[in-house]
């Protein structure tokens, strides 16, 4: 369980770079609504799935028939993603494309969460066979791992937030970025 | 205006911008409440000092359905105009909510701490911006003659 949980913080701290960088700073995208509004709503819906993950894994075991609720977030996470590859292809047309920094990263972060589920699988085949329920069982992990990740719930939950906020086009959704009226060129 | 190549649009609602921050609000607390019942469906009875339920799922269920509102208010931040029989449904539910859990601490069946925690937050604090929303969704139906 805990190489799982590296894996799954290691994604934490890439994902929180490919959101700061490429999707905040590089792209804007909370500032071009309503064009990068498909993306962003899949973006939150997927940061409240890895809230579920980071806030729950290194705190509960998710026994019995709470294995298959597990694994349709699990799933849910990956249908979000395949989504999200063809989504962005529309709304990053103004800007040329994708970034190509920003594409290894999501390539990057794609064969961590695979390898992130084959340490996690067995972990819920174990799940499986216990009773059902939810039950306080933190596993024995380094602990400021398991912190870290409580704290990386927390903060992919605020960007989830942030990213439906300003997918609504709500008051200061676009905060702090200015551009209304067409994406940033390319120099 | 239809037929002729114009479409006609419903009006736009009063303090429009104000009614789907809030329900952008409650849409985010609701769902987030949702599914920490869900995790933890005991929560309530430990911080209102209640005895633990022998059947938690059923608190559990409750944070389901009420994070799946949260859905609901989310759409009506989207397109205030057209979700105000949701708020209505949702409105009772804040107004018999709070009545059952009075008659409950007057039977002293609950604690009055459960009722801070439970209605203050889910029901009261709400009153407020539904009902100014209802008075401006109730304004939209009007015809146009009596909305003078």
């Amino acid at each position: 369980m805990e190489i799982a949980l590296l894996l799954l913080a290691i994604q934490g701290v890439i994902g929180a770079f490919d959101t700061i960088y490429y999707h905040e700073w590089r792209a804007r995208l909370p500032a071009h609504i309503p064009t990068a509004a498909p993306e962003l709503r899949l973006h939150a819906g997927r940061d409240f799935l890895y809230a579920v993950l980071f806030g729950t894994l290194p705190w509960l075991a998710w026994n019995g028939l709470w294995v298959v609720g597990l694994g349709l977030v699990l799933t849910a996470e990956i249908l979000l993603t395949a989504r999200d590859f063809v989504v962005e292809i529309r709304v990053r047309a103004p800007l040329g494309d994708v970034y190509g920094g920003e594409r290894v990263t999501h390539a990057i972060m794609g064969i961590l969460y695979g390898a992130m589920l084959a340490f996690l699988i067995p972990v819920m085949t174990e799940w499986w066979n216990q009773p059902t329920g939810l039950a306080f069982a933190p596993p024995s992990i380094f602990e400021p791992l398991r912190w870290g990740l409580s704290v990386m719930a927390a903060g992919v939950f605020v960007s989830g937030v942030r990213d439906l906020y300003a997918s609504f086009d709500l008051p200061w959704g676009g905060w702090p970025w200015k551009e209304k009226a067409s994406f940033p060129t390319r120099p | 205006m239809e037929g002729k190549g114009f479409v006609s649009y419903p009006p736009l609602m009063a303090r429009r911008t104000f009614h789907r921050s809030i329900f952008f609000a409650a849409g985010v607390y609701n769902i987030l409440w949702g599914v920490y019942s869900v995790f933890d469906p005991q929560w309530f009875f430990r911080v209102a000092g209640l005895p633990l339920s022998n059947h938690p799922e059923i608190f559990g269920c409750l944070g389901m359905l009420i994070g799946l509102y949260g859905v609901l208010y989310l759409q009506i931040a989207k397109s205030p105009e057209a979700g105000w029989w949701i708020v209505e449904v949702a409105f009772a539910g804040k107004i018999f909510g709070p009545i059952a859990a009075i008659w409950l601490v007057a039977q002293e069946v609950w604690p009055g701490r459960a009722l801070l925690i439970l209605c203050v937050p889910n029901d009261l604090a709400w009153w407020v911006p539904f009902s100014l929303y209802l008075h401006d969704a109730w304004k939209i139906r009007q015809p146009a003659s009596s909305q003078q």
